[in-house]
């Protein structure tokens, strides 16, 4: 957290460059993929907490980016993001259903977060969920690139 | 009342509790806002099913409190229900009347704020059992526990942050700040509220600066720079007086 501390105590006010993050958001596939490459890492360290809460941040990243070409607005709340990822399913965008899928990560996010526990996957393992998040990526990837 | 005199009052009298149980359901009656009245029947009436021994809502809808990042949260005491063709709103937590003892023991705070503030949707005697321990033993939850998960939660709400996500971003910061807060809050011996109160709880505490954040991260939608600020309030507040 010294990092933090340092670089927000410096900061100024000033006007935003074209490239600031702040203004110039990352495309979200990029981002899903990424996140999911920082789930992997956690994943070989059996980091429950790592595992499961970059997996999540990809999944969703990854469902916006997909929801975003089709025109669907994705709202802040994480229920939303599972809503839109079993509409576009059911409209025949994404061959699979993410939203359990979300689900699951985001009840195992809370559990590692807020308890410190291992995160109840139902009888998934971590590389099981990592799979499905890597198709959910390169979906999202497929479609940024068409 | 406090909550301490609030404790001993609820379990030393079987009419308290018979008070506490109706008054709990009108409150549910009236908190609960109508885009959720048929998922909190489906809720009741599968608990109902499978034999569960309580269910309390939580959260923020117990409080009144609803904001529009808010699940709609419950403890239920007894087997799991079925949930997958529910809205992703539900946020079921599902635990045996021996893990709610186990719980509180272990300093869980999450169990001990639903048994203070929740609502009590049905109890076969389960919960005014948990209440008795509480006034009993007068457990309070474990303060180091808390502050570690909120060091950890912020530090990768950090490198959320660095990854140029706000959406995540938000997420994270919004997860490692609460955790903070509610941290900082029961060190100083308050127990913490919902999330949408902990900025008035911070404010009372005299901690401007995390709860003008913590307000930003639940209903705004602070641009990544600002983020970053709030991950650092966050850390401030887990520092040692």
């Amino acid at each position: 957290m010294r990092i933090v501390r340092t670089v927000a105590r410096t900061r100024s006010y000033r006007l935003a460059d074209p490239y600031d993050p702040s203004v110039s958001p990352r495309a979200k596939h990029e981002l899903a993929r990424e996140h999911l490459d920082r789930g992997l890492a956690g994943v070989s360290a059996n980091d429950a907490t790592e595992a499961v809460a970059w997996p999540f941040l990809s999944l969703e990243a990854a469902i916006v980016s997909v929801a975003d070409n089709h025109g669907l607005d994705t709202q802040r709340q994480h229920w939303k993001k599972a809503e839109v990822a079993a509409e576009l399913h059911a409209s025949g965008v994404l061959p699979h259903d993410f939203s359990d899928i979300l689900r699951l990560l985001n009840e195992g996010r809370k559990v590692a977060t807020y308890d410190g526990d291992e995160p109840d996957l139902e009888g998934k393992s971590l590389e099981d969920i990592a799979a499905d998040v890597l198709t959910a990526v390169e979906l999202a990837e497929q479609e940024a690139a068409s | 009342m406090t909550t301490a005199s609030m404790l001993d009052h609820l379990a030393l009298s079987a009419d308290a509790w018979e008070r506490r149980l109706r008054a709990d359901r009108e409150l549910i009656e009236r908190l609960m806002p109508d885009a959720l009245r048929d998922l909190h029947g489906v809720v009741v009436a599968r608990a109902q099913q499978v034999g569960a021994r309580a269910l309390i809502l939580s959260g923020s809808t117990a409080r009144g409190r609803r904001t529009e990042m808010s699940d709609l949260d419950y403890h239920l005491v007894g087997n799991k229900i079925a949930t997958r063709d529910l809205s992703f709103e539900l946020d079921l937590h599902v635990l045996s009347a021996e893990e709610i003892r186990t719980e509180i023991l272990a300093g869980d705070d999450f169990i001990q704020w639903s048994l203070r503030f929740g609502r009590i949707v049905f109890d076969d005697g389960t919960l005014l059992e948990a209440t008795r321990l509480m006034a009993e033993l007068r457990p309070w939850p474990k303060i180091e526990r808390k502050r570690e998960h909120a060091a950890k939660s912020l530090e990768l709400a950090h490198r959320v942050v660095e990854s140029g996500d706000q959406d995540g971003a938000l997420v994270q910061v919004r997860t490692g700040l609460s955790l903070a807060a509610r941290a900082y809050l029961l060190s100083k011996g308050e127990f913490p509220m919902s999330r949408a109160e902990l900025p008035d709880q911070l404010l009372a505490a005299g901690k401007t600066g995390a709860a003008r954040a913590l307000q930003a991260c639940i209903q705004g939608d602070p641009p990544l720079d600002v983020l970053g600020e709030a991950a650092l309030e966050g850390a401030n507040l887990l520092e040692r007086d």
